[in-house]
């Protein structure tokens, strides 16, 4: 712990400031922070003895650096500017906004949530032999779970996309709460910090023609393939169509790679299906939004069509 | 069926599932997650394998999406031999804007279109008196053959009256509202230009802050709609975009004309030639309005929440 403070620090002799020094220090109440990794929590300050002195906006990634001994400054956990911006890349500017429209959503609904937390828990701690304070301390808990839990799962969709499971969410805040309650603690604990997997669904469309442009049709013997690339759509539907008779003229198994499809019709699902079911075709590396197209078309649903796909799969 | 408040709701709705299971028939109940939790404590064991819940939140989403659910527990019931069915759906609830309100309407007006050929199928759309506007309510007494405040269950019969007494106050050729014309983006397209509207779709939802997976099925979607116009709307037709309210808003406009009211909501079956685009559209969408006329054309508007939109 000391060892990284000083690394990080460029003097320890407070003449030059530390590059993990947090540049926003007192400025988190204002409705704008500039720090693009900015990421709201509530500070609860306290007296040594626990009791609670008021509630303050700080950001998730403050912590208190040390300069030397009794010389403190604000430090960002992520560290210098260059690894809050690694954070920010690896986070995605997207899935911050979600998460930042989350929190604030939550409190909104929940204004006094945080504060009846911290108001029963003081209780406690004042009167660490009282049945009833700890009692009413369990009881808004279990509420601020419930309430927690109902607003997660109300939100599933995009805590999903956040790269959370809800109900593990759920789950977590439950054990993370349970131990507060019973630690002398009065701050609430923090997230454990690891940013959650970047989920494909945030990566945006790099640009139109993704979805705009023509089909390139390449095809190659032993084995029989077809490989596909670009946008298939009643454009060039009857050249694919060609191409897929074509090519099962020979009498093999075809396979046809779609691991460069980045837009198909209907009708062009229906086409590809239509050749799958005929047994003489293979379907491969269909990518997340052709599978999705595929069964809102109600192209798997029909049982027959999904598992000739999936025979045909294992068979190849 | 109307009713005011929790309390009410669950009384009549229980007692007419389990009027209906003491004479064995099943049902399938589509209301709120909620809802489902209080009938369930209610009606008890007795409606084990014989009583389905689904919750109307995520089905009826997309009040397109509802026919569809009736359709394949009639055909369900249809297949294991039995002859009287019933099913409670509550499409209209608290919280649904104008443009869903609308459409909900439209459904619960087509749904007598739906099942008028279906014997034996005994529906019950409970309203809320309590809590709905009343122009909501009074707008259901137009689309339901038969309205009960509740007293007896047996005052509900329906399947006796034959659709056309239903006048739906919506009907397909009525028009929809239009947008802040400064805010829309306009463009033309033909045979060879549906890739154009696609990279449009493309550059303004993600603009928008739609997530990837969204933006996708708004894409496939806009696309199977101009394609539409391509094929039966006289080759082309205009695509319009812009924002509303967080969603992101798509409107295919073309010179064709829909007579079959019913042209989105038909499961397709395994046959591989029957149409599927506007089946596909209401799965992808978050709404779908469609309206037709011989004077005006066809208009199909989608709508899918943007994702930073507080749900």
């Amino acid at each position: 712990m000391l060892s990284e403070r000083q690394s990080t620090s460029a003097a320890v002799n407070g003449m030059t400031a530390p590059e993990d020094r947090c540049g926003f220090g007192l400025a988190f109440e204002r409705p704008t922070i500039d720090c693009p990794a900015f990421q709201r929590s509530q500070f609860i300050a306290a007296t040594s003895y626990g009791k609670p002195l008021g509630t303050h906006v700080a950001c998730a990634h403050l912590a208190v650096g040390e300069l030397s001994t009794n010389q403190f400054y604000p430090r960002c956990s992520l560290g210098a500017a260059p690894d809050r911006m690694r954070w920010l890349g690896m986070m995605g500017p997207a899935r911050l906004e979600v998460q930042r429209a989350l929190g604030a959503e939550f409190e909104r609904q929940h204004p006094d949530a945080l504060r009846k937390l911290i108001a029963a828990k003081a209780a406690a701690l004042a009167s660490p032999d009282s049945r009833s304070s700890r009692l009413a301390l369990a009881a808004v808990v279990r509420e601020f779970v419930d309430e927690f839990g109902a607003f997660v799962s109300t939100h599933a969709t995009r805590i999903q996309e956040l790269g959370f499971s809800a109900s593990d969410l759920t789950d977590r805040a439950a054990v993370v709460l349970a131990e507060w309650q019973r630690s002398s603690r009065l701050d609430l604990p923090r997230g454990d910090g690891q940013p959650p997997r970047r989920p494909d669904a945030l990566e945006p469309l790099t640009d139109g023609a993704q979805v705009s442009g023509a089909v390139t049709i390449s095809r190659s013997a032993n084995p029989a393939s077809l490989t596909l690339v670009g946008s298939i759509d009643q454009t060039n539907l009857s050249a694919i169509d060609a191409a897929l008779t074509d090519a099962m003229a020979a009498g093999e198994v075809v396979r046809i790679d779609l691991s460069d499809v980045t837009f198909c019709s209907v009708a062009g699902l229906r086409l590809l299906v239509r050749a799958a079911k005929s047994g003489t075709v293979t379907l491969d590396g269909m990518q997340p939004q052709l599978q999705r197209a595929l069964a809102a078309a109600g192209l798997t649903g029909a049982g027959a069509v999904a598992s000739s796909i999936t025979d045909l799969e294992v068979a190849s | 069926m109307l009713y005011e408040g929790q309390g009410q709701f669950l009384e009549r709705v229980a007692a007419f599932v389990i009027d209906g299971l003491t004479a064995g028939e099943a049902a399938l109940v589509m209301v709120s997650a909620e809802k489902i939790d209080a009938l369930r404590d209610r009606i008890g064991a007795t409606g084990d394998g014989l009583v389905e819940y689904r919750d109307m939140g995520v089905v009826g989403a997309n009040p397109a999406r509802i026919i569809p659910a009736w359709d394949e527990f009639a055909l369900a019931q249809e297949r294991r031999g039995a002859v009287r069915i019933r099913g409670v759906g509550e499409p209209i609830w608290p919280g649904r804007v104008a443009a869903q309100l609308e459409e909900c309407h439209w459904h619960e007006a087509l749904i007598n279109t739906a099942f008028a050929h279906v014997r034996g199928f005994w529906l019950v759309c409970p309203y809320d008196v309590a809590a709905l506007d009343p122009d909501v309510v009074l707008e259901a007494r137009y689309t339901h053959p038969l309205v009960s405040d509740g007293a007896a269950p047996e005052s509900l019969r329906v399947n006796a009256l034959a659709a056309e007494f239903v006048a739906p106050t919506t009907p397909l050729s009525s028009s929809l509202p239009q947008p802040d014309s400064a805010a829309v983006i306009e463009i033309a397209f033909d045979a060879g230009t549906v890739g154009e509207v696609r990279a449009l779709v493309a550059a303004e939802g993600a603009g928008a802050g739609l997530l990837r997976s969204r933006l996708e099925d708004l894409i496939l979607a806009v696309s199977e709609v101009a394609t539409n116009s391509i094929d039966h709307g006289g080759g082309g037709g205009v695509a319009r975009i812009w924002i509303d309210d967080g969603d992101v808003v798509c409107e295919v406009a073309d010179r064709g004309v829909i007579n079959d009211p019913l042209v989105d909501r038909r499961q397709p079956g395994d046959d591989l030639s029957g149409p599927r685009g506007l089946w596909t559209v209401n799965q992808l969408c978050d709404l779908v309005q469609v309206r037709s006329s011989r004077e005006s054309g066809s208009v199909v508007r989608l709508r899918v929440h943007a994702g930073r939109r507080l749900a």
